[in-house]
């Protein structure tokens, strides 16, 4: 038990060892998220003010906003798109390249190249890859002779959303799979071993010992793909610019900047931003309870 | 130990160095003999122009210095230029889009009046009449016009249309039926690049101000009470654009494209007709000169209530901030820059429209000839609406017009989906704190 | 990510053979539109790439394409966004790497009155999302008159990188044996000695990390930028290439110029540092 009673001069080095960062935290994270919850009462126009309006935001957004409400289903619509293309198939590719067959890790070290790119590069490229006309994905299947599937990918609404959904995974399958593969490498090779001995194929070993044991990893890969879902706004932004083809592709994020800074609503984006970090803390809560009570049952 | 703190001395020099240097916001400005100058010709031969008609001004009057804040378009009109003024190091001298805009910059406490300066020495008679409406908040003068923008005409190919043994349609119903024979010939028969929905939103902006009339149009989008998007007339309007978009006279990928790239089929000689401004006139004289080019305004629609000789078009020019620190010098540079030496470079190198009539004279391009012919004669100027009107509510209302463009929905379908997001718009006005209030 | 086992031997089997197709084949399709844009970006003129987009460059002309790539580099400003992308970048990576290995000293083995509440707080910054502190991130900084300035960047990569790089460190510290700094307390070392002597060599692979994951993110960031920033000469990296990518729109080789600038010495310092920047860009996921 340390003792409560520190003399004077005894804490205030360590505070001011914390200072610095405190300050710039609290000066750039901590006060403007308490900020935002006090804007969303607010309606602020640049250059007229302030002005008191209780939840008139928070019901405009919930009950007149169609495109926020869209906006939120296609933020889960990309959820569980991404939870597909980017963490179960980078469980596929760590599990796959942990069967350490020559040259795997050459694979591995590839399949994370993507994460090194700023999502507007990515974006650029891809909207190339779909580009309406001139994109190599058009022009891959006319000269496959499907001339009648070139389709413009990006601005018709059944095909924006996916096709982003797309290159999410294109950069982030390889991360999920890195972290997949760490997990792999924790678990002990003798129980792989002597699963192997006991008379399990590659694929039984797999199911029964190396999947069970990543459970814990893949529920922080759900939590940070899921959280990470929300916060989408570069790729977006990039690709599907004012939210795509009748909104289709309008994200939280990119509706929120729409709102706050190109209308000039400021307010309004505060009460957008608060139930968007809500949502955002749920998902965490959700991630929290489920490891406690795996702790209560398993101890 | 010690080569580590050298090290580190080293590293926060290189780093205040690296963050100090390379001007923050370009110098915050102090200097007197300093002019900022924001506009959104960010390339092209108006670029060029501009930077020598700056330079030429710099050599008159030595020891100023005109630093130009080029912003792109599209983001100046919203965010870019509200964030050069949030930015504490606001521009002298701005461009704008004459109607709502300039009453918004006024409203927002950042337009100098301007009608002293213009009165002086008949300054203002330097300028076409029909340019001032544009320009005016209550009867003074807040911007000095200097482009006379037609938003949208529509541009033909002579070649094609010759090749089709088809006479330059006049009415809606002509214009379809050379569409149609362009499609039977192969060829697209409209092309446009409709991606950040202002091309064919002005269009279609001009089509329904012909059908239901231009007090209505205008009414309408500034959000007059009892008005509504999905009245008949504009649903009628939408459902011209709704028959070219089913005939497939449309390019393919019409709404993914960006307006540059629609342009490409029509540049390469592959569609008929192009709906955009006069504008591009400059790219074409000087980039494709093989391309043998006219145009016509929007073909007669027979029933319309509206004028059916309208051009859709807007005035830009250039604001004074009110607060401007160095007024006689940013006036001094606004009159060199309308002087008609001036315009008249940019009027030959990049066949702009200027209001300025003195340079608008003598041996023209015969395009550019035949535009100010038609503003001159046009009886009614229809503001597009995203320049004319709130950008907020010019969104919704492009939204509709592209969701119609594309297929997505139908003329009703778009129109009520619209309603309900402008009624969301009109419950936030009558909060009280709007900045689309008129002042 | 330690080679805890070597590769087995290879062995001629249908289903080895099949999962080396896949990886191939996976491979392949992902680094595709890297190569295209590559070669596409030699091409002379944009008809060339939207006339023929899989083909070949028609000419290997050197003196042309480096002239294509100078123009891109100087004219499209491409030079400028670097130069401003290192600057904020190297900025934050300093005050990052000070303030939370600071803190993660007194977090670790010091005591003030607070001081688990106060971490507590930074945990809670790890969830946070951008877009929920921004708009009056935006109001603040408008009103300190740091707007379109570089340090209202240097500023909010900083105090967004922080918690996590705290976290880090802080764990890193918990497990370094404490016989060393109380032996150098008996020998009469302040707190700041001990830090700046003793506990600083020690955490270089964590600072390693932790500084790969706040450069890439301050690289690569752009929402943030996208809001505070207006003036051409101010741009970051990913804000200039959006702004480039719309004065050139139709100029498909000036694009693919640009973005083959800014990719391929990102894949290069990839490839160089692929240890050390997979740890960085994973860690704290799984301690979390």
């Amino acid at each position: 038990m340390r003792q409560r009673t520190v003399p004077f001069r005894g804490w205030v080095t360590p505070v001011l060892f914390v200072l610095p960062a405190f300050v710039l935290f609290a000066g750039t994270v901590l006060l403007p998220t308490i900020g935002t919850g006090v804007c969303s009462f607010m309606e602020i126009r640049t250059g007229l003010g302030w002005q008191w309006v209780g939840l008139w935001n928070y019901t405009d957004a919930l009950f007149r906003d169609d495109v926020f409400l869209l906006s939120i289903a296609n933020n889960f619509g990309y959820l569980f798109a991404t939870l597909i293309v980017e963490v179960l198939f980078g469980l596929v590719v760590a599990l796959i390249v942990n069967m350490r067959y020559p040259g795997f890790h050459l694979f591995r070290v590839l399949f994370f190249t993507p994460m090194m790119l700023s999502l507007v590069v990515v974006g650029l490229i891809w909207k190339f890859v779909y580009h309406p006309m001139y994109g190599i994905l058009n022009q891959l299947l006319r000269s496959a002779g499907f001339e009648n599937l070139m389709w413009p990918w990006l601005a018709h609404p059944y095909t924006a959303l996916p096709a982003v959904c797309v290159v999410s995974g294109w950069i982030y399958a390889g991360f999920y799979m890195m972290l997949f593969y760490a997990g792999l490498q924790r678990i002990p090779v003798s129980l792989v071993e002597s699963a192997r001995i006991d008379g399990a194929s590659e694929f039984q070993c797999i199911r029964h010992v190396n999947i069970p044991l990543l459970r814990e990893v893949m529920a922080v890969c759900i939590l940070i793909c899921s959280t990470g879902a929300f916060r989408a706004f570069d790729l977006f932004y990039v690709m599907t610019p004012d939210g795509g083809p009748d909104h289709y592709s309008e994200m939280v994020a990119t509706w929120l900047v729409r709102e706050a800074f190109d209308f000039d609503h400021l307010g309004y984006g505060s009460a957008l931003a608060v139930i968007m970090t809500a949502l955002v803390f749920l998902l965490t809560l959700i991630y929290q309870i489920y490891q406690y009570r795996r702790e209560v049952i398993e101890f | 130990m010690r080569w580590r703190c050298v090290f580190s001395n080293i590293l926060c020099v290189a780093m205040c160095l690296m963050v100090g240097c390379g001007s923050p916001k370009e110098g915050r400005n102090t200097d007197p003999n300093t002019l900022r100058f924001a506009h959104s010709e960010t390339g092209g031969t108006i670029k060029d122009t501009y930077d020598e008609i700056c330079a030429e001004f710099e050599r008159l009057h030595p020891g100023v210095r005109v630093i130009q804040i080029a912003i792109e378009d599209e983001v100046y009109q919203d965010l870019g230029l509200v964030k050069l003024f949030a930015g504490g190091n606001p521009p002298d001298v701005f461009f704008q889009w004459g109607g709502w805009l300039v009453q918004r910059d006024y409203a927002a406490g950042r337009a100098a009046d301007l009608t002293e300066y213009l009165e002086k020495d008949g300054w203002k008679d330097e300028f076409y009449d029909y340019v001032w409406p544009w320009t005016e908040v209550d009867g003074r003068i807040y911007m000095i016009p200097n482009t006379v923008g037609i938003t949208t005409i529509l541009w033909y190919n002579v070649d094609l249309l010759n090749t089709l043994q088809a006479d330059v349609p006049e009415t809606w119903q002509e214009f379809v039926e050379v569409c149609r024979k362009a499609k039977e010939a192969g060829l697209i028969p409209i092309t446009a690049g409709n991606n950040d929905k202002w091309v064919l939103g002005n269009w279609g902006a001009h089509i329904i101000s012909r059908v239901a009339g231009e007090d209505l149009y205008k009414q309408t989008l500034n959000l007059a009470p009892g008005t509504k998007f999905a009245c008949p007339d504009f649903i009628q309007g939408l459902k011209l654009l709704q028959e070219l978009q089913q005939s497939g006279f449309f390019n393919p990928g019409v709404i993914g494209l960006t307006d540059e790239e629609g342009q490409m089929t029509f540049r390469t000689g592959e569609a008929l007709f192009h709906p955009i401004g006069s504008w591009v006139l400059d790219y074409w004289i000087n980039e494709v000169p093989e391309l043998h080019f006219d145009f016509i305004n929007t073909p007669r629609i027979p029933g319309g209530k509206g004028n059916q000789e309208s051009i859709l078009g807007v005035i830009s020019g250039f604001m004074m901030y009110k607060d401007c620190p160095r007024k006689e010098l940013a006036i001094r540079f606004l009159r060199y820059f309308h002087s008609a030496e001036s315009q008249r470079r940019l009027v030959e190198s990049s066949g702009v429209f200027t209001a300025v009539k003195a340079a608008m004279e003598g041996e023209l391009e015969p395009h550019l000839a035949k535009m100010r012919d038609l503003a001159e004669s046009t009886p009614v100027l229809v503001p597009p609406g995203d320049t004319g009107f709130r950008t907020d509510v010019a969104r919704h209302f492009y939204d509709a017009i592209n969701s119609v463009v594309g297929g997505l929905s139908t003329p009703e379908e778009a129109l009520e989906r619209c309603d309900r997001r402008i009624e969301r718009l009109r419950a936030h006005d009558a909060l009280g704190l709007s900045g689309g209030k008129k002042p | 990510m330690s080679e805890t086992s070597a590769s087995r031997p290879f062995q001629f089997s249908l289903p080895a053979l099949g999962l080396y197709a896949f990886l191939i084949a996976v491979s392949a399709a992902m680094f595709f539109p890297l190569i295209w844009m590559t070669y596409s970006s030699f091409k002379a003129t944009s008809y060339e790439i939207m006339l023929n987009p899989w083909g070949l460059p028609k000419d290997w002309d050197l003196s042309r394409i480096a002239a294509q790539y100078a123009y891109t580099w100087t004219k499209g400003n491409i030079g400028t966004y670097v130069w401003n992308s290192v600057a904020v970048t190297f900025a934050t990576l300093i005050i990052v790497l000070v303030c939370s290995s600071m803190a993660a000293y007194a977090f670790s083995r010091l005591w003030f009155p607070g001081r688990d509440t106060i971490f507590t707080i930074f945990l809670i910054g790890l969830i946070i999302p951008t877009e929920a502190f921004l708009i009056p991130l935006f109001l603040e900084f408008r009103e300190l008159n740091l707007l379109d300035t570089r340090w209202c960047l240097i500023l909010a990569y900083s105090g967004t990188a922080l918690p996590l790089s705290i976290y880090i460190l802080r764990a890193f510290m918990v497990n370094l044996p404490r016989d060393l700094d109380e032996s150098a307390i008996i020998d009469g070392c302040t707190s700041w000695g001990v830090f700046g002597r003793i506990i600083v060599p020690l955490i270089t692979p964590a600072l390693a990390t932790v500084g790969i994951f706040t450069a890439l993110g301050a690289w690569n960031e752009f929402l943030l930028a996208l809001i505070f920033i207006e003036s051409e000469s101010l741009k970051t990296l990913p804000l200039g290439l959006l702004a480039f990518y719309g004065y050139h729109k139709v100029e498909y080789h000036y694009l693919l110029c640009g973005l083959t600038i800014t990719t391929i010495p990102m894949i290069a310092i990839y490839l160089i540092f692929q240890r050390q920047i997979v740890e960085g860009l994973t860690a704290g996921a799984l301690k979390e």
